[in-house]
């Protein structure tokens, strides 16, 4: 006899079954949606070896399997009733022999105000707007191009190919171990981390909200200066904190929470203790090169390194008499521009330089890093900004001795601050000054470190993980709503 | 000769049910592999409708730019190089805002108001390599910022040009 007990217990087994075929428990399906024509993209017939645990016969195969990785990587870390579809092809796009567009990604729809939404009036990334709906809430017959996808994404087909970032191709194996090449799995986890959620849809060079509506990425997005979250502020309040260096910070309580296991603990800084008319705290970039900053750090006099008879250039040559009595056991104050970073903090090394400032050329805001590499350096040195260089400069008081200015520094790191968040552990968004479209806002600032998925560089230490403790952008997408 | 076997109506809902639901699984489980395809969990490979191939194709030629990701090469070196910050700063400059508007604004059955988007909403990856050989990649958004990418990378995490 067939009882309703019995009919439960077979319907869930027969649900356990089904739900085992077709997804796991938290879990979200990805569909790749091959949009490519027969013969080309994801469909190139040219024969293959298998690499990297890649098992592809073709160079089309290749690349789906390594979209499939991808999209199986975000699918074990998301929850969703509904399949998220991403349109995808491979098709050749812009590039030179030393220059290429990768790839390109993004949500086709934002939606607001649809049953589930967890804040009113603020537009969602469709996928994500589907999961809090439990329903597909743009089919195929509501989509104007009638695609019923929520992602696009389409990725250069010629890499690595004459013309085109020549023989650079994508790395296809599916290990990360992509040495110099570009790893497309790792490409492709942020690309896809973009159309998923993290991204604003309000223009942060003007400031203004699609449609006159604020993004769910727009309520975490904090400026410690203006005092508000990027939906509470005005068009112009926004355009100003898109430049506000990294002051515009995530509020939200799953990266807080989490970025204490993701990053490492030390900011690096420079601390003007005197003239009192400019002491405070100075954005840095750090140097590739030379022994790493410590706490509490290089505390001491800042002397100017001058031009020079027959110097190239400023800090360019073995230093002459009196810019090496200037600098010897103080930190020298070096202009960019002519020669190396390690060429000028070399000499200043030799002659007998305890640290090195490197002020910027050009304006802009944070100073972006040393690059470089000369494994004979051991002091520190760092980039500062020039407005900062130039106040650094304004304030010096050369004594007769040649050996004093007045402008006493401390080059180290603030322990009790992590790498890529501000004081009370907020992570840092990008919002150098001028606006970079498209980096700014919508990635993690890049004094991050560890390295994250999300930042404007993909970087090539990066795993491919989306989780703590390797990675912030779970935590991300939690803080919106996955 | 037929043998008939008397099922209750509930039985034979139920066993059209759970027919109904294994097969739906073991369709899903034992649909055929293409040699060299990978079946990973939470992916399902489809191919598009010819229909779709035509949208698609059709929607990326009328589209404004998404956003990508980018390479650079040192012309002297032949390696990959990190855009300077005066490049950033040109870039910066001509770059196309995102748009404030959508391509449209429909209002879905399910409920909702949802908006279609151009490609300046989306991210470009764009690659380049500095004077050691290094690899440096970046994204962006919009048309004009890809262009100018294409000519110098942009700030890269901390080291920028190396002079």
């Amino acid at each position: 006899m067939i009882t309703k007990r019995t009919i439960s217990c077979l319907l869930a087994t027969a649900g356990l079954v089904l739900g085992g075929a077709m997804q796991s428990a938290s879990a979200a399906n990805l569909v790749i949606v091959n949009a490519n024509a027969a013969g080309v993209g994801f469909n190139d017939p040219t024969p293959a070896a298998p690499v990297g645990g890649n098992p592809g016969l073709t160079r089309g195969q290749q690349r789906l399997n390594a979209f499939a990785q991808a999209a199986s990587i975000w699918g074990a870390q998301l929850d969703s009733a509904v399949d998220i579809r991403i349109l995808a092809r491979m098709t050749p796009l812009t590039c030179s022999a030393t220059s290429a567009v990768l790839g390109s990604a993004g949500p086709r729809f934002v939606d607001r105000d649809f049953p589930g939404a967890t804040v009113p009036g603020h537009w969602y990334h469709l996928a994500l707007a589907n999961k809090l709906a439990g329903t597909d809430l743009v089919t195929a017959v509501d989509d104007p191009a009638g695609l019923g996808a929520e992602i696009a994404a389409n990725f250069n087909s010629n890499l690595g190919n004459p013309g085109c970032l020549t023989g650079v191709p994508f790395y296809l194996g599916l290990d990360n171990n992509h040495g110099n090449a570009i790893d497309l799995v790792a490409v492709l986890l942020h690309e896809f981390g973009h159309g998923l959620g993290f991204s604003t849809v309000t223009s942060g060079s003007s400031g203004n909200q699609l449609a006159g509506f604020p993004s769910i990425y727009d309520k975490f997005a904090f400026d410690n200066t203006i005092g508000k979250t990027w939906d509470q502020m005005t068009s112009l309040e926004r355009k100003f904190s898109a430049v506000n260096g990294r002051n515009l910070v995530w509020n939200g309580a799953n990266v807080t929470a989490a970025a204490p296991s993701v990053l490492v603990a030390g900011t690096p800084q420079l601390q003007i203790n005197a003239p009192s008319e400019i002491a405070g705290t100075y954005l840095v970039g750090a140097a590739s090169f030379g022994p790493a900053l410590e706490s509490p750090g290089l505390n001491k006099q800042v002397m100017p390194v001058l031009p020079q008879v027959g110097g190239t250039g400023p800090g360019c040559n073995a230093f002459d008499a009196d810019n090496s009595r200037a600098v010897k056991n103080r930190i020298a104050l070096i202009d960019r521009g002519v020669c190396g970073f390690v060429v000028k903090v070399k000499n200043a090394q030799d002659a007998g330089a305890a640290g090195v400032i490197i002020a910027d050329n050009v304006a802009g805001s944070p100073p972006a890093g040393l690059g470089g590499a000369d494994p004979t350096i051991t002091i520190p040195a760092v980039r500062i900004s020039l407005a900062d260089g130039n106040k650094l400069k304004a304030a010096l008081n050369l004594g007769p001795s040649g050996r004093s200015s007045g402008v006493v520094a401390r080059l180290g790191v603030d322990n009790d601050q992590l790498a890529g968040a501000d004081k009370l552990g907020r992570v840092m968004l990008f919002s150098p000054s001028p606006f970079q479209g498209g980096s700014s806002v919508s990635h993690w600032d890049t004094s991050a470190f560890k390295n994250l998925l999300m930042e404007p560089a993909i970087n090539g230490d990066l795993t491919h993980s989306v989780v703590p403790p390797n990675d912030l952008t779970k935590p991300m997408f939690k803080d919106i709503g996955w | 000769m037929r043998t008939k076997v008397n099922v209750p109506r509930s039985g034979i809902a139920l066993s059209v049910l759970l027919q109904g639901l294994f097969f739906a699984a073991g369709a899903h489980a034992a649909a055929p592999v293409e040699a060299g395809l990978l079946q990973l969990p939470n992916v399902k490979i489809q191919a598009a409708t010819p229909g779709q191939i035509e949208a698609a194709a059709a929607q990326r030629k009328n589209a404004a730019p998404t956003s990508s990701v980018r390479a650079y090469k040192d012309k002297d070196t032949g390696h990959f190089r990190q855009q300077t910050p005066e490049e950033m700063i040109e870039e910066s400059a001509a770059s196309t805002p995102m748009s404030s508007e959508p391509v449209a604004i429909i209002a879905p059955l399910k409920g909702g108001v949802a908006a279609l988007l151009d490609e300046s909403f989306m991210s470009n990856a764009v690659v380049s390599k500095d004077a050691s050989g290094k690899l440096q990649m970046e994204c962006v958004t919009g048309k004009d910022a890809v262009a100018k990418s294409l000519v110098g990378g942009k700030t890269i995490k901390g080291h920028g040009h190396d002079h």
